[in-house]
């Protein structure tokens, strides 16, 4: 079973070793890659031989088996293998070579991946270029290795691969496409595999082009730019001799443009900037490695790519070119996962401060108001309760204890530790302030480094805490009174970055809340005027939904009259990211669960799948109830749209982004208010292309309080329904 | 200027020397208008005695209630005390306002219902509830509170023989350190009786146990009782998650809260003694959140306030029919409001003002109704100005109870208003004629 297991990975890894030579890890890139690589096959043969060595040891090493599977081990010993190949003709001797040269680079590989590691720095392939060097330099030694003249000999190949219809298709070529440009470009790319030779390179670009739009409309603004600035520099990039190394500038830009950066006019940009710096250094070094017949091979586009991100991440602000976070190992994912992340999480991971009462209050002065928070003090908002009448008090208010809000409970808008604590000033009567003692009986509570909340105008007397107390969200701290610079009782709450009494505030938002008794608001700012309260969990809700690692979900799934059954698990990651994967497709759903909702993150795996439907239909499902409670979201674009129009619209994704899937989730209690039975969802997915709906696709969730969830959905006619075990 | 009213001369005791503890007399102010609409026309225009009603004051006490209970706890119903003021037009506002219906009765529950309460926002109380009673509100989902033994067997035969299922709930009474301790209705507390009557319904598959319910007395004077009222029931809820793992839907501490009618014989005024409701409900809130329960299963709050809600919102207009000298020197008001309107008159001090201005000079006056029974005193002794006949007065805080409790006695009873929030003027009932009273009655053919 172990030695199973053991197979598989290396497998996917030594597949996956081709396809990451463009960063890939798509086994449809990687297996077309590996085909043509055996064009010549003395190169195929010595690089899936290196390969495999190198992905065979470092399993036995015991390295990380995510790693190995995603062929970060196995593609510079390839590329070594290849060059290798290339060089010489296939014997013993060769492949034997080959597998050392492929352990040999396995060693210099983890070498840099430790060196560079610290530096938070990819190694590239600049391990394949340190072996390349010594194997070559080690290679021009040996008696026993045949130079292998395949490439020379063009036509003999092509009609060993496909006869004379092949030969038909490169006369054509010949005679029509005479372009030095296009034919330069397709070299370059048929080099990365030391594959001299126009068909070759074809071959790649129609795969990088069914594989990646974004990728491939990079490797072509790199080549053209790099075409322009030779041609500047008075050299003519498709001569022989560049057009062998002309890969570098490909390799860049898609490098920049879409892998170690999010996809975006920004990124597009620094990949054209950074090709004629790229072209000078190749031009450079050149001339210096000539010096020791050695060629400079990718050399140049690890050198300044490198060099790049490191300099990037020097940035005291980062504003358009974006780093990214985790890496799914395509620009379009990148793309649009960033897209979808910075639109529905723009703060998250964010300590979560909520409102400092119960009930609901309104809000009397907000940022930036009109009488006191101006200035240092502009992010701080006072609050008051209202009555129907839109006034504060009762009777005359005249007195302090006719204001509805005075005498009424402050408290901790999360946990922390108390620091700051000032008790001892007396209630102002109506209309008269304090000006020497301005902020009033106050506390301050620490909820992390650099991040303080204040309430202020307390009551005399009232405060119930202490310096030192750790208090948890909801604890009482003190009682809304009317001491320091208040005219008339009010709470005044904000947010600071130190912890004294009377530092400037902090714009910082509430994590969540209810605004006007209509609307659910997350990390947003209340406005003045506005009638605001904390969430009230629903506990169904949150007991049913908060699904734990381990715990299994049995699904019996009707699809017209065939029943089917379906089995998830719930599981997370060593990141502490929850997923549900379902056993039968392998496919993940990767979720969270906080105060406000159960939502999923990502997906990945099986669209047909029940667990690709359940994503769609809980994208994001609220664990609050209100009568009218509508919440909506964006689902990713890679993640609802498939086909051709994604394709076409990979092209300009990182400029524009014209597809859109709009998410609204609507609830409804089954059941009387005291005695609910469960919450019914009503989910809306619209597919949109501008403004124009495509498709739209609507489900049906319930929730019950036994623990059953129900699912269904009209178009696909599946209904499906598990019980929850806890 | 305003020509100066006669009145008739008064003879007042001169007091030398320092004013006692009630200080030196008081002056009664008139009181003109309820709602900015003057008493004077209202009575001219619906007849004397008339029952006004202020819809805004109700709107506001309620709201009043709500927001002290909801800036101190998560979940917070108020159910409308029926048998306090069931006139529907009275019962809806409070519905508008979101409150439920607190029946006692089968015709209160089904006024509820009249009324457009579905059987689940229905609290059903009360000691006399009948098989066909039971049957209905199981039926319909209401919530029924049981209150001894033999209802909880009746409850239990009508599910099991009808194969339905109820929700129900416990009335507890308990010792909460006042007086009078109230014990007759529901199970009590300390004796374990209301513990037995739970694993009881706990072990019947029929009954949904739903929550936990206490009515510590009427016009209770002290938030303190209802905290240990609460505490006593947070308890039992504890106990109940932690035998059956059941966590109870809501705790309803029931009514109580007094109103600010001074009640007869106490010594204070009910103005400067009663609790404000901003003192219930951190007594109430504060001992459930401090309990044993759970904090993320809190159980709601119920509350069947009557009194404290609708008391203010309602007075008496009425006019004087005659004056007298009595024997003993005092002066006394016959007046057309009696004890037959005004129920409450036995239990509290009610508040008169006249509607127009006097001098000031106040003498110990009695307050007689019009009915021919002894009994009918409105008011035994208080200082009042020398009103004279035709001249009218004002009752204040005369909501609760007193259209319900009247009796139809000796005369019929008088139009009914509510002064709506823009202040217009609503007949909500009509007054009585004889053929209202008589249409019920029969003639045997004998006597035809």
């Amino acid at each position: 079973m172990r030695s199973k297991k053991g197979i598989v990975i290396v497998l996917k890894g030594l597949i996956r070793s081709y396809s990451q030579i463009f960063f890939s890890t798509s086994y449809f890139f990687a297996t077309l890659l590996l085909v043509f690589t055996f064009i010549d096959f003395s190169a195929g043969a010595a690089g899936l031989i290196s390969a495999l060595v190198a992905i065979i040891t470092s399993y036995l090493i015991g390295l990380d088996r995510e790693t190995i599977a995603k062929g970060f081990y196995g593609f510079n010993a390839l590329l070594v293998g290849l060059g290798l190949g290339f060089y010489y003709d296939i014997s013993i001797t060769l492949l034997l070579l080959a597998a050392i040269a492929g352990f040999f680079t396995l060693l210099v590989n983890i070498t840099l991946q430790g060196v560079l590691g610290k530096y938070y720095l990819p190694y590239l392939s600049l391990p394949f270029v340190l072996s390349m060097w010594l194997v070559l330099s080690a290679t021009w030694q040996l008696t026993s290795t045949q130079v292998n003249q395949s490439s020379v000999y063009i036509l003999n190949k092509i009609f060993d691969l496909g006869g004379l219809n092949f030969i038909a298709v490169h006369d054509w070529w010949l005679s029509h496409v005479r372009s030095n440009f296009i034919n330069g470009y397709f070299i370059s790319l048929g080099s990365i595999f030391f594959q001299f030779n126009v068909l070759a390179g074809v071959l790649v670009a129609l795969s990088l082009l069914a594989y990646s739009r974004i990728a491939f409309s990079l490797s072509i603004l790199g080549y053209s730019v790099a075409y322009v600035a030779y041609l500047a520099f008075g050299l003519d990039l498709t001569s022989l001799g560049y057009s062998y190394i002309g890969f570098n500038f490909l390799l860049s830009a898609i490098a920049i443009g879409g892998y170690f950066y999010i996809p975006s006019t920004a990124s597009y940009w620094w990949a054209v900037a950074v090709t004629p710096v790229i072209a000078l250094a190749t031009t450079g070094l050149v001339a210096i490695f000539k010096a020791l017949g050695l060629p400079v091979l990718s050399l140049p586009f690890n050198l300044v790519v490198l060099m790049f991100i490191y300099s990037m991440r020097f940035r005291l602000s980062v504003k358009g070119l974006r780093e990214v976070a985790i890496q799914e190992g395509k620009p379009e994912h990148n793309l649009y996962s960033y897209q979808s992340f910075a639109k529905r999480f723009p703060n998250f991971g964010w300590v979560k401060i909520k409102l400092p009462f119960y009930g609901l209050w309104s809000v009397n002065q907000g940022h930036n108001g009109d009488y006191t928070h101006k200035g240092e003090w502009a992010h701080a908002w006072d609050f008051v309760v209202l009555g129907s009448d839109g006034k504060q008090f009762n009777n005359d208010g005249l007195v302090v204890s006719d204001y509805h809000c005075f005498g009424k409970n402050v408290i901790a808008p999360a946990d922390g530790e108390v620091v700051e604590v000032e008790d001892e000033i007396d209630d102002n009567p109506i209309g008269e302030i304090n000006i020497h003692k301005n902020w009033g009986n106050t506390v301050v509570i620490k909820h992390a480094m650099g991040l303080y909340s204040k309430v202020s105008h307390l009551k005399k007397g009232s405060i119930t805490v202490k310096v030192g107390d750790r208090v948890r969200f909801g604890a009482k701290v003190g009682e809304v009174g009317n001491s320091g610079r208040s005219a008339y009782p009010h709470l005044h709450f904000q947010i600071q970055a130190n912890e004294y009494i009377g530092s400037k505030t902090l714009k910082y938002p509430i994590s969540s809340y209810i605004l006007n008794r209509a609307e659910l608001k997350t990390f947003d700012y209340p406005r003045v005027d506005e009638q605001v309260g904390n969430v009230e969990p629903n506990m169904l809700l949150k007991t049913n939904l908060n699904l734990k690692p381990g715990q299994v979900i049995n699904w019996e799934v009707k699809t017209g009259s065939a029943i089917e059954h379906v089995s998830w698990e719930v599981g997370i990651t060593h990141l502490n990211k929850l997923f549900i994967r379902c056993s039968s497709t392998h496919s993940k759903a990767y979720f969270e669960v906080d105060d406000v909702y159960f939502y999923f993150t990502h997906f990945e795996g099986d669209k047909k799948s029940l667990l690709y439907l359940f994503y769609l239909a809980a994208f994001r499902v609220p664990l609050t109830y209100f009568d009218g409670i509508e919440v909506a979201d964006s689902i990713p674009t890679n993640k609802s749209f498939s086909g051709p129009l994604l394709y076409l619209h990979d092209f300009i994704a990182p400029f524009v982004n014209l597809l859109h899937t709009r998410y609204s989730i609507k609830a409804t209690r089954v059941g009387s208010e005291f005695d609910t039975e469960g919450y019914r969802f009503s989910t809306t997915i619209e597919g949109r292309l501008a403004n124009r709906v495509l498709w739209t696709e609507r489900f049906e969730l319930e929730v019950r309080s036994d623990g059953q969830i129900k699912l269904t959905n009209e178009q696909n006619k599946t209904m499906a329904i598990c019980k929850l075990e806890f | 200027m305003e020509k100066k009213v006669f009145e008739r001369p008064t003879i007042t005791k001169l007091t030398p020397g320092m004013p006692s503890k009630h200080g030196s007399g008081a002056a009664i102010a008139p009181i003109r208008y309820i709602e900015g609409l003057k008493i004077d026309d209202l009575l001219e225009k619906y007849g004397s005695p008339l029952y006004i009603f202020s819809e805004s004051v109700i709107r506001k006490n309620i709201e009043d209630l709500k927001r002290s209970f909801t800036v101190r706890y998560p979940k917070v119903q108020i159910a409308w005390s029926y048998k306090t003021n069931y006139l529907d037009a009275i019962c809806r506002i409070f519905h508008q306002e979101g409150s439920w219906a607190e029946v006692v009765s089968g015709f209160e529950y089904d006024k509820a219902r009249r009324n457009g309460i579905p059987g689940e926002h229905i609290i059903f109380n009360g000691p006399g509830k009948t098989e066909a009673e039971l049957l209905k509100a199981a039926k319909e989902g209401a919530y029924i509170h049981i209150d001894h033994f033999d209802e909880l067997f009746l409850l239990a035969k009508v599910c099991q023989a009808n194969n339905v299922t109820a929700r129900v709930a416990i009335r507890v009474n308990m010792d909460v350190g006042i007086y009078p301790k109230w014990d007759r209705f529901g199970f009590n507390y300390e004796n374990g009786e209301a513990w037995d009557a739970i694993n009881r319904i706990m072990a019947n598959p029929q009954f949904k146990f739903m929550g936990l319910h206490t009515h510590i007395g009427t016009y209770i004077m002290t938030a303190e009782a209802y905290r240990i009222a609460a505490s006593k029931l947070s308890e039992l809820a504890a106990a109940v998650a932690q035998k059956f793992n059941h966590y109870i839907a809501y705790i309803d501490m029931g009514g109580g809260f007094a109103s600010r009618n001074t009640l007869r014989g106490a010594y204070l005024s009910g103005e400067d003694t009663t609790p404000s409701f901003d003192e219930y409900a951190d007594a109430i809130t504060s001992a459930i959140i401090n309990s044993q329960i759970k904090p993320d299963k809190l159980p709601a709050i119920i509350l069947e306030t009557g009194r404290a809600l609708i008391d203010d919102a309602g007075s008496i207009a009425g006019t004087v029919i005659a004056t007298k000298r009595l024997t003993d020197g005092r002066r006394a008001l016959i007046v057309d409001v009696g004890v037959n309107l005004l129920f409450t008159s036995f239990w509290y001090d009610h508040k008169i003002n006249p509607t127009q201005a006097h001098s000031g000079l106040v003498e110990e006056t009695v307050i007689y109704g019009p009915l021919c029974m002894n009994i009918d005193v409105i008011r035994p002794s208080l200082m009042f100005p020398p009103l004279k006949v035709g001249e009218h007065f004002v009752i204040s805080r005369t909501g609760a109870y007193n259209n319900t409790q009247w009796l139809q006695f000796i005369t019929t009873r008088p139009n009914v208003i509510l002064i709506d929030t823009n202040r217009q003027t609503h007949v909500i009932r009509n007054a009585e004629t004889i053929d209202s009273i008589v249409s019920n009655e029969q003639i045997p053919d004998h006597l035809k």
